[in-house]
């Protein structure tokens, strides 16, 4: 059994070096790419060397470090998987059409919010037609395939480049929020018991104020983020995900209420709110006045005590967080942004005009789009 | 729209408990082969004494978490996040037979560099199987969320 659990590790250091000759064989113009291929290398080097490390310990020849030493394969054959399969894949992958596309569109709108940060690494990898993820570990966004050809999305990116702005300044965007959010839990659970509603109140408190700790503030959060840098557009890209999630009574996680997303329901109102706290009141009005009959007809049901665990003033709190968290990072609301390009292009504003070309005229956007996109990165 | 970073996070700090206590059952293990079982077919083994001294540390901050306060006067430290304790105990600690008893005289052993015995080091083997085991399931889904 030694001798089987020393040829796993030889393997693996095999497989390790192959691709560490299969990347240095790729070429890339983009500096950005080649410094992701080349941090790439340079883990598959470290864990060719924990590997060599392991061998000569000599633990490997005694039956009784085998339980350790099958532990210690799994651990750097995940590490080697991950590497493989969101460094590797997406950098073998990469094409100037699509990647090199979206490293401009992120460029540029590093530039326009005056972020002070290098440009992520792009990959067009993700294989659902919605599904847009940002892997912050690795500095990385990931869209879907043939995501360049269309523009209404793009508010997304927004949303992805705040998972990677939240994983840097964590507790700066959730500055007073988490502590109200604590205080106003306990005080609304004691609000309910005594007003009599009290039918497994307390552990959906529990699991609800958990969701919040665990992914719901982030979530929020980066909804935030991009509804103070792209303006309107989020409200009706999120105004989309509405209309998907209420085909299955979802629009307030009716279904499930602890998916690792907040309801969209209730993250609309955050983005409401922060289109307030940019200015935008006359936006709010004019996406209310199809969110509103949406809400209404859709007829989605609601959990119990949904108004309590997404209570306007928790929306509140973290909105006013978010809001002087970017003002304090001196990123660029979107109204300020449109301020500066004057009459020229933004990728913000085309995204915007995009929402305002379809809902004007829906027949006619497909040669919009076409020609908007030939300008965007310009 | 992306909940990976969440379970990339939950990932890393299961891969990083793993992996340092894993690390540290194999240095007590060195320590034990080197110190009482006086052979010399594991003639390549090494130990550093801060290795060694890491090491229990490691594997008493780990089981004090899961002790109960009543049979322990040391301060715990916390070293996997609550949530995750909660179910780790009910799944993985509870189960065992006089679990505060064994893990208290494994921490006595340890801070006194007394010999383990297999008893004791199949103890940590289990737990840390355990723990591989919520960190592979973690991998698969953070895999699986790629898309």
């Amino acid at each position: 059994m030694t001798i089987f659990i020393t040829g796993l590790y030889v393997d693996l250091r095999n497989r390790l070096q192959k691709m560490i000759v299969a990347l240095e064989t790729k070429d890339t113009d983009s500096v950005v790419a080649a410094k992701f291929k080349n941090t790439t290398i340079e883990i598959l080097g470290q864990l060719s060397h924990k590997i060599q490390g392991i061998i000569d310990s000599g633990i490997l020849s005694s039956p009784k470090f085998m339980k350790n030493a099958i532990i210690k394969y799994n651990s750097i054959n995940n590490q080697f998987l991950e590497v493989e399969g969101f460094r590797f894949m997406a950098i073998v992958r990469w094409t100037d059409k699509a990647e090199g596309f979206f490293e401009k569109v992120v460029s540029k709108i590093y530039k326009e919010i005056d972020a002070l940060r290098t440009t992520p690494f792009i990959t067009t990898m993700s294989n659902s037609d919605s599904y847009f993820w940002a892997y912050p570990k690795y500095e990385m966004i990931a869209l879907p395939i043939g995501e360049e050809e269309h523009i209404l999305n793009l508010s997304d990116l927004y949303h992805e480049i705040g998972h990677l702005f939240f994983h840097k300044h964590y507790k700066f965007f959730l500055n007073k929020h988490l502590d109200f959010l604590e205080k106003f839990y306990n005080e609304s659970e004691l609000q309910l018991k005594y007003s009599g509603q009290v039918s497994g109140l307390g552990e959906q408190m529990s699991k609800t104020l958990n969701a919040w700790n665990s992914t719901w503030n982030e979530e929020f959060c980066c909804d935030l983020i991009a509804t103070y840098l792209v303006g309107p557009a989020y409200a009706w890209t999120n105004m989309k995900i509405c209309t998907l999630s209420s085909s299955s009574n979802n629009v307030y996680s009716y279904q499930e209420l602890l998916r690792e997303h907040p309801p969209d329901e209730a993250r609309m109102r955050g983005i409401f709110k922060m289109l307030e706290l940019i200015g935008m009141d006359e936006a709010v009005d004019i996406v209310k006045s199809a969110w509103v009959p949406f809400e209404k007809r859709t007829n989605n049901q609601r959990p119990q005590y949904y108004e309590t665990f997404f209570a306007q003033d928790l929306i509140d709190s973290i909105a006013n967080d978010v809001f002087e968290a970017c003002k304090n990072l001196s990123l660029r609301t979107y109204p300020e942004q449109l301020v500066l390009i004057g009459e020229n292009r933004s990728v913000a504003k085309s995204i915007n005009d995009a929402w305002i070309s379809i809902r004007k005229d829906p027949l006619s956007f497909e040669s919009w789009e076409k020609e908007e996109l030939k300008e965007i990165i310009n | 729209m992306s909940e990976l970073s969440q379970i990339s996070s939950q990932y890393d700090v299961l891969a990083t408990t793993t992996d340092s206590l894993n690390d540290a059952i194999v240095s007590v293990k060195k320590y034990n082969i080197i110190h009482f079982d006086k052979v010399d077919d594991f003639s390549k083994l090494k130990l550093q004494a801060d290795e060694y001294t890491l090491a229990k540390e490691t594997i008493i901050n780990f089981l004090s978490q899961f002790i109960d306060e009543k049979n322990v006067s040391m301060q715990s430290k916390v070293v996997l996040p609550f949530e995750l304790v909660k179910d780790f105990k009910r799944e993985v600690i509870n189960p065992i037979a006089f679990f505060d008893n064994k893990a208290l005289d494994l921490i006595g052993k340890l801070q006194s560099d007394s010999q383990i015995n297999d008893e004791q080091f199949d103890l940590l083997d289990q737990i840390v199987s355990a723990l591989d085991i919520r960190r592979t399931l973690k991998f698969k889904n953070l895999r699986a969320k790629r898309g």
